[in-house]
């Protein structure tokens, strides 16, 4: 069996059309597809404003089929919960935004590790 | 030597059942009963009841508590305090090593123990969040500190064993596509402080 490079990510098919940015001339949310294709201008989530962000985050998690979460120091957090903390940027809601921010970190290197790749074999 | 440890599970709630679960089969049941003398508070003997005359009774050399917590408090069963920075004895922490998992009391409290005698402190200074699919992978990475503190290791080799532990789980989900549970990881790993990411909270060559 062909063994996986380290650190590598495997994007599962959902991603590609969770909220990962805006589209700036509509100032509607773009998909992970929309981000990373080079025809389409948007604005990634880093560059975005923290209002923004928390805005993606939420259409993020609701668009989830299941979203659990447990915290040492509170009750289990629904995905209404959840939404609810970080579109009033509770400290809950920081937390979530920032593992989302993992997460789309993740997929950018990803995609951006794919480019380079595709780059590469394109024929001079 | 034998060391003496004090175990608090608050085992009240998903989480923290789901720690003393785990912490039961993997830790507790496997301990060296020559080498180590066990004291476990759990559920509702969490309280300042029990919890204050055990520390004095049994004057552990370890303490290790699972339950909630906030920045200056760690709590007991239905978030009773059993820590709370102006609220303790330093008697009750004095020459100990303290693990805490629980939420945000690496912030201030863990900080305050050591100020008052506590030999190290290890902790999580941010939300310690998990879910039932990686509970099991974030509670191998915790516990591997106990495991290796009562094994004779240091702080820092404890600290780099959990380290590694979580490294290795979050590439494996990375690999896999399961990008929350790896994120949900990194997040717990970053917030774990203990003397090695802040002099605040120890000595890193302490042991047992």
């Amino acid at each position: 069996m062909k063994r996986k490079k380290p650190g590598r990510v495997r994007i599962p098919r959902d991603q590609w059309a969770l909220a990962a940015g805006i589209r700036p001339s509509t100032g509607r949310q773009a998909t992970l597809r929309e981000v990373v294709d080079p025809s389409v201008e948007t604005r990634s989530f880093d560059e975005l404003s923290r209002r923004r962000q928390a805005e993606i985050v939420a259409a993020r998690i609701r668009g989830q089929k299941r979203f659990r979460l447990w915290v040492f120091g509170t009750a289990p957090v629904t995905k209404q919960r959840a939404i609810d903390a970080v579109l009033s940027r509770t400290p809950l809601g920081e937390a979530l935004i920032a593992v989302e921010r993992r997460i789309l970190a993740s997929l950018a290197e990803e995609t951006s590790r794919r480019s380079r790749r595709r780059r590469r074999r394109r024929p001079a | 030597m034998t060391v003496r440890l004090m175990a608090v599970e608050a085992n009240e709630d998903a989480p923290t059942r789901a720690a003393y679960a785990y912490r039961d089969q993997h830790l507790y049941q496997k301990l060296d009963t020559v080498g180590t003398n066990l004291l476990t508070l759990r559920g509702l003997r969490t309280t300042p009841e029990f919890f204050t005359p055990g520390i004095a009774h049994h004057d552990p050399d370890y303490v290790v508590a699972v339950g909630h917590g906030d920045e200056d408090t760690l709590m007991g069963y239905r978030g009773v305090p059993l820590l709370e920075i102006g609220h303790y004895q330093a008697t009750d922490v004095a020459g100990r090593i303290i693990h805490l998992l629980a939420c945000h009391t690496a912030a201030t409290l863990g900080r305050d123990l050591v100020r008052n005698g506590a030999r190290a402190f290890i902790g999580y200074n941010w939300f310690v969040m998990v879910h039932e699919g990686i509970v099991d992978e974030f509670l191998e990475c915790d516990t591997a500190i106990d495991e290796e503190l009562l094994g004779g290791a240091t702080i820092a080799q404890a600290y780099r064993r959990a380290i590694g532990l979580f490294n290795g789980h979050i590439a494996r989900f990375k690999g896999e596509g399961r990008l929350m549970k790896a994120a949900l990881l990194e997040t717990n790993r970053d917030s774990l402080m203990c003397p090695v990411t802040d002099s605040r909270l120890g000595r890193s060559n302490a042991a047992l």
